[in-house]
Formats: C-alpha cells, structure tokens, sequence
C-alpha cells in the first residue's frame, strides 16, 4: 500500500509538474499570434469579416460559435446590432438579372413555385423587379444575401457533369482511329509557354502494355484516373495472371468516373479519355466521358474542334470504304496519315512533331506494345502527308 | 493421421492428343469406416474445364462452391467461359486467401484451350501451383498412382486408348490404398464431346 501511494503521488507531482511546463509553452507561444491577429484585424477590418463568415460556415458548429462571440465583439464595437450589416449588402438593379440568377431562380421556385426556365423572358423580367424590390429592402432570408451556388433545374441535368463536359470542350484536341490491323490515338501538345520543356510532358500514357490512353481536359485529374486505371490492370493481372481485356479495363475506369458523379465532397473528373488496346478480340477504341459512360467507337474526336475533326474523320471513313472494296476497315499506315491530317485541320501554327503526340498499337508488336513515336518518326510522317 | 486423410480420396489427371482425362474413386470414409460409395470428388466448371478437390471432403464441397460463385461472375461480367490456365491462378488465388487456416484440398485442374491444346495442373492446400505435361495425381493413393502413372503413359494418346490407361492406373493404385476405392469416375474430355464413365472395381 505505502509504496502504491507514493507512486501515485510521484506520478500526481509529475503530471502537475509536467503540465505547469506546457502551460508555460503554451503561454509563451501564444504572446505573438494574438498580437499578429490583432494587427492583421486592424488592418482590413472589412475583408477579415467576409472571411470570418465563410469560415464560420465551413467549420464545425462548436469552432463558429466560438468565432461568432468574438465577431460579436467586434460588432457591438462597430456598428450596432445590424443583422445584415455582417455580409456586404449590395443594392441591386434590373441589371443584375444574370449575375443573381442562381439566387433569383431559387427565390421563384421556394415563394412562387415556378421553375426559372419555365418563364418567357418577359415574365421573368417582371418577376426580378419583384425580386430586386425585395432584396433591396433586405426582406430576405440571408441564404441570398450570402450567395447561391446553383439554382434549382427542371430538367435533371445535372450541372456539375456539363461543366466537365465544358471542361473536356475546351481542351487540346485528341482523337483516335480504328484500323483493321491496330488502333492509333494522338493529340496536340500545346505548352503553356516555350520555355516549358517539352519532352517532360506526356499526354499519352500506357495503363498496361497493350492498352494506351489519350485525354482531353484537365491533366491533373487524367493523371489520378492513370493512377488509379493502372492499379486496376495490376490486380486483375494479378488474381488471374492473365492481361486485362481492354472492355474489363474500360468498365472499370467508367466505374470510378462514375462514382465521382455521385459520391460526397467530390467532383466529376473534368476529363474524356480515349483508350486504345489490342488483345485478343481485336484492336478497340473506346471513349469515356466524366458521366461515366463508355462507347466504343471506329474513329473519334474530343476537345477543341470536335464537331470539325469528326466530320473530316467521317468523310475520310467513308472515303475509305469506296476506295478499298474488299476491307471496310483503313490500314494502320493510312490511320497515322488520317490522324495527322486530322489534328492539322483544326491545329493554331504550324504542326511538328514536338507539338503533337502520337500513338499506336498493331498486331506487328511482338508483346502488342503500344510504341510511341518519336518526334523524328511523327517528322517522317508529316513529311509523306505533304 | 493428417486431416487430408480423414475421407480418403484418389485423383488422376491426364493428357492425351487434344484431350485428357481426369478420374476419381467414389468412396467417402471417416477414417476406416467407410460412409458412402457413390461420392463425388470431380465437378465441372464448364463445358471443357473439370476440377477434383481431394482431402477433407466437407472443405472441397465449399471450395467447390466459392470458385463455382467466381466463375459464374466471372463469365457474367466478361462475357465468356474462363481459360484452363487463368481459373488454376483463381484457385491459386483463393487457396493462399486462406494461407494462415486453409482448405484441407489439393486440387487437380485440368481443361481444353480455345485451341484444343489440353491443360493439366495441381496445386497444394495454399495455392502454389505445379503444371505438369503429362499427368498429375493427388489424394491418399497418390504414391500408388505416381507409380501406376509412370509405368502406363504414353505421349499423344487418343482418346479411348487415355480412357483404358487411365481406369487401369487408377484401380489398381486404389486397391493399394485403404482410404480410397469403391469404384472409379472417369472424364474423358476431347474438343467435340465430354465421355463420362462410372468403373466398378474391388467393391469393398
């Protein structure tokens, strides 16, 4: 018993001695930051507060009602006891009909229950004067003020896949060509600046050995896509030590692009990718879109210039299948020619092999090995398209 | 005793010209008792693909089960019928799942490529493979049938002639072993037919 209680003590001595040292730190450290703030605070009084607000938002209940009592200091300090006076109260005019569209068509469909999109022009010209009458008496609930993201939609078009598609719309061109012995995928390089060095930047990449990809859109998130469609061949290769068919790995990065469509805290994949392979049912090419559906086609086009590549891809299939009756589909040789034909349609400057990428797969590839040309070898072909 | 020898099995596999046969007595013990003779060790996967679990009879059933369940996702989502090679790396799979408390089976697989080319293997409880090009064996008469086999076969065999090596190799290995007899069922598989026979041996 007696040497128990004296290591309870030892141990009571220790934990206050241990704990009257962190205090110590802790005021220690404090001093400066508390300093810092009040600076800072002083300084731009207006834009700490609309930051306040966000973060009050984004955070946890107990951390904005903390945030909240001292933003309540502030005010009492400032002005007195305005609701609204927290958030920048704009006044508005007939003017800010599409800047306050989210907000405006939010208010029709909670008070008037009618949707936006339902309205003629007229009708909702009115109604906005009606909405501007309301909001500049600061009638509404602060949701309005604070701003809205999206306003409710009829159609069930979800917006956040057609801004992916926008996304994809507005990138380099890519496109992919099926022939009768291989498939070649390629795309325009376009760098930033020319001080950009580009043999670091590979827009074509492989998932497995007979499979490559191709993107149009957003690099970083192709790069998350490559990351996790690689893995995917990998444990397939691995349960049945067998590659994966091109159709399996398609499916399986549709799956994920998908699920990126539905899941929480997450947004679609702001990218379309072209997926070229050979295995033993053949060449394929397959386009996936951010809403997680999949197409197999014979020649397809994505990004900047689409409708303009597609339609020269298409004359140029059907031109094919006049001129060599006894296969319907191109050779590989003359698919690289379409592909860079192609590309040079639509393409701002002149093309070389440094600005586009270019890839292809045959039945000749011993182990069906996507080889990527070299700058030298896209210059051989350039030079027999001229 | 070991547990893969509580039922007592034997399991012969075997390659022919553009075929094989895989066989298997019918009897199921518990130790020297014998409970039935009718028991089934050999199932089929599909149309060209056979696979025999021997050992604990009760942990091949349920083994039986899972890789069936796998396969028939598996030619759901793919849209056709597993090769010979890429179901034993399943099985492989599977078994060395359970490498820490596993099925008491060692299997013998044995299929037709897609292009008749004949595919015969055998693995341990834990999933490590061993192709072999002319015959495999497994279960307690497996010493006998390592014995029977070496003598008997003859590369590039048709059919009828695997048939008649492969009943011989395996009734007179099981009337060396107590754990195992009571018969014998026999696949002969060639690309156009399946030939399935039930032998009669030393009945006791």
């Amino acid at each position: 018993m007696g040497s128990d209680r004296k290591s309870e003590e030892k141990k009571k001595s220790r934990k206050r001695s241990a704990s009257s040292d962190s205090e110590d730190e802790r005021k220690g450290k404090r001093h400066r930051p508390v300093e810092d703030e009040e600076r800072k605070s002083r300084r731009s009084d207006k834009k700490e507060k609309s930051k306040d607000k966000k973060r009050s938002h984004k955070h946890s209940k107990h951390h904005s009602d903390k945030e909240k009592k001292t933003k309540d200091k502030h005010k009492s300090k400032h002005h007195k006891g305005d609701r609204h006076s927290k958030i920048e109260f704009q006044e508005l005019s007939t003017d800010d009909y599409f800047s306050k569209n989210n907000e405006f068509s939010t208010w029709l469909k909670e008070e008037k229950d009618v949707f936006f999109s339902d309205l003629s022009s007229e009708s909702a010209r009115q109604l906005f004067s009606d909405f501007v009458k309301v909001w500049n008496k600061q009638k509404l609930e602060s949701k309005y003020y604070e701003g809205i993201a999206s306003g409710p939609r009829p159609s069930g078009k979800l917006v956040q896949i057609e801004h992916a598609l926008t996304a994809v719309g507005s990138g380099q061109t890519s496109l992919g060509i099926k022939a009768a012995n291989g498939v070649v995928i390629a795309t325009e390089k376009k760098l930033p600046s020319i001080l950009v060095d580009e043999t670091s930047i590979q827009k074509i990449q492989l998932l497995t050995p007979n499979i490559g990809v191709v993107y149009s859109g957003m690099g970083p998130d192709f790069r998350v896509l490559v990351r996790k469609s690689r893995k995917q061949a990998e444990q397939y290769h691995r349960l049945y030590k067998e590659p994966i068919p091109v159709t399996q790995l398609v499916r399986e990065i549709a799956a994920v692009m998908q699920e990126f469509t539905q899941s929480g805290g997450v947004r679609p994949f702001g990218v379309s990718l072209l997926v070229a392979g050979f295995d033993d049912k053949g060449p394929q090419l397959y386009q996936v879109d951010p809403s997680g559906s999949y197409f197999s086609w014979k020649a397809s086009a994505m990004g900047k210039n689409v409708s303009n590549a597609k339609t020269f891809l298409e004359k140029r299939q059907i031109r094919v299948i006049i001129y060599s009756r006894y296969t319907e589909d191109m050779e590989l040789d003359d698919a690289v020619h379409t592909a860079i034909l192609t590309l040079k349609e639509g393409f701002e400057g002149q093309i070389s092999g440094k600005n586009i990428e270019i890839g292809i797969i045959g039945t000749d590839k011993k182990f069906r090995q996507v080889s990527f040309l070299t700058p030298a070898e896209i210059e051989d072909y350039l030079a027999e398209v001229e | 005793m070991s547990i893969f020898e509580y039922n007592g099995s034997a399991l012969i596999a075997m390659v022919g010209k553009n075929c094989f046969a895989i066989a298997s007595d019918r009897r199921l013990g518990v130790q020297l008792q014998t409970v039935a003779t009718d028991f089934k060790r050999i199932n089929q996967v599909h149309d060209r693909l056979f696979i025999g679990l021997s050992g604990l009879a009760t942990d091949a059933q349920t083994l039986y089960q899972r890789l069936m369940f796998r396969h028939k996702l598996y030619q759901l989502r793919e849209e056709r019928d597993m090769k010979p090679e890429t179901f034993a790396s399943l099985v492989s799979a599977i078994l060395y799942e359970k490498r820490f408390g596993p099925y008491f089976c060692q299997p013998v697989i044995a299929g037709l490529s897609d292009e008749d080319r004949p595919f015969i293997c055998t693995m341990d409880s834990i999933g490590a493979k061993e192709l072999a090009k002319d015959f495999v064996v497994a279960g307690t008469a497996s010493e006998s049938l390592y014995g029977a086999c070496e003598a008997m076969f003859k590369p590039d065999m048709e059919a009828e002639e695997l048939f008649e090596i492969v009943s011989q190799a395996l009734l007179s290995s099981v009337d060396r072993d107590c754990l195992s007899g009571w018969g014998g069922h026999v696949f002969v598989v060639t690309p156009t037919e399946v030939k399935e026979r039930i032998l009669k041996g030393r009945m006791d």
